[in-house]
């Protein structure tokens, strides 16, 4: 060994994640699987002939079968490391994340705003389904007609509307965070005119529509403003967010 | 609370200046004894209500936005209450003008970090 300084693929090395293994996948899988066990969900590391273990995750009509192999690889990929405790945390999200079923949309979907695409610079109403702390997307299934895809959402709004908060007050910032769920929070916004009155009542200057703005980024607080204050406060962020003005909130449609 | 500049246009470019908890709040203290003062002048009246709202909207962003700031407090090891409150140069020049702000604030705003 020499005291020769690294060139760059040495370099390159020391800084990638070391990859994750398939066994020490498997012992995560014994540790998380149990742990996530829920009605409806079938959750098991099967062997089949030719690629070794597969995870299978079944829940009613959605159903995924990932190879450990492939499973370990995209985890590496997504920095999971070789730590017992990350991987177990990485599994868990990758779990949690999984398709939210028709019916799971239909009982316990949130109408919540989340970005247009992949650009995030417009945002729509989804039907998602609160998981651990992550607001899930729910995509209808490809036997649900217009019929099934009405009634969720329709269920979901009520569900926002229903939906407790914190609000927090910053001068003339008016913060809106979703109680139990802080991913939810633009939830509040299901019910404009609901909102509008806690922030009267907080005295959030006048709270006059026709000034009031309100930054949006999903999964994150609401802040509500006067249209300058709220151009301050979305102008000097690096951070994804949308400035609507609170007359133009009907106009938001479902993605 | 105004937040616009004292020509009526957005206060222009911004830069950040890292305060903590016990800076913003002397600050803000020394920002709403000036703006007692019978003497300020109507635009550096202006631009001191907008060193108000910053100091709030800073506060604001840190609750919706909290990943940028403690991806620096972390590479810095600065204290978990230091936050960027983001001035314009007429906004600072006010503040600086204050005469009785503090010899603390004066270097911290001049070199715009804790």
């Amino acid at each position: 060994m020499t005291g020769a300084v690294p060139g760059p693929t040495r370099l390159l090395s020391r800084l990638r994640a070391a990859p994750v293994a398939v066994d020490d996948l498997r012992r995560a899988c014994d540790e998380v699987l149990p742990r996530l066990a829920a009605p409806g969900l079938r959750l098991a590391v099967v062997t089949e002939r030719g690629t070794g273990p597969v995870l299978v995750v079944e829940e009613a009509e959605r159903g995924l079968r990932v190879p450990l192999a492939d499973l370990a690889e995209d985890l590496s990929d997504a920095g999971a490391g070789t730590g017992h405790d990350g991987l177990v945390a990485a599994l868990t999200a990758w779990v949690l994340s999984r398709p939210v079923p028709d019916a799971v949309a239909s009982a316990a979907g949130v109408a919540v705003l989340q970005w247009t695409d992949r650009r995030r610079v417009a945002v729509g109403w989804r039907v998602v389904v609160p998981r651990g702390g992550v607001a899930v997307p729910w995509t209808p299934s490809p036997r649900a007609d217009r019929r099934v895809v009405e009634r969720a959402r329709a269920g979901a709004v009520v569900r926002a509307t229903a939906l407790e908060g914190v609000l927090r007050l910053e001068g003339p910032v008016a913060l809106w965070s979703a109680a139990r769920h802080p991913a939810l929070s633009t939830a509040a916004l299901a019910a404009p005119a609901r909102l509008l009155d806690r922030l009267r009542a907080a005295g959030v200057g006048r709270a006059d529509p026709g000034d009031l703005h309100v930054v949006v980024t999903p999964d994150s607080p609401l802040a509500c403003a006067g249209a300058a204050v709220a151009a301050r406060l979305a102008g000097e962020t690096g951070e994804a967010c949308v400035r609507l003005p609170w007359t133009g909130l009907p106009r938001l449609r479902w993605l | 609370m105004s937040a616009l500049a004292a020509d009526g246009r957005t206060p222009g470019v911004l830069a950040p200046h890292w305060l903590g908890a016990g800076h913003r709040r002397a600050l803000a203290e020394a920002v709403r004894a000036g703006l007692e003062d019978p003497g300020v002048h109507p635009v550096d009246a202006v631009h001191l209500a907008d060193v108000l709202t910053e100091l709030h909207v800073a506060a604001a962003r840190d609750v919706v936005w909290p990943a940028p700031a403690a991806r620096v407090r972390r590479v810095t090891g600065w204290d978990a209450d230091v936050l960027p409150v983001r001035l314009s140069a007429r906004e600072r020049a006010a503040a600086l003008a204050l005469p009785d702000l503090a010899p603390v604030l004066r270097r911290v705003l001049g070199e715009g970090r804790p």
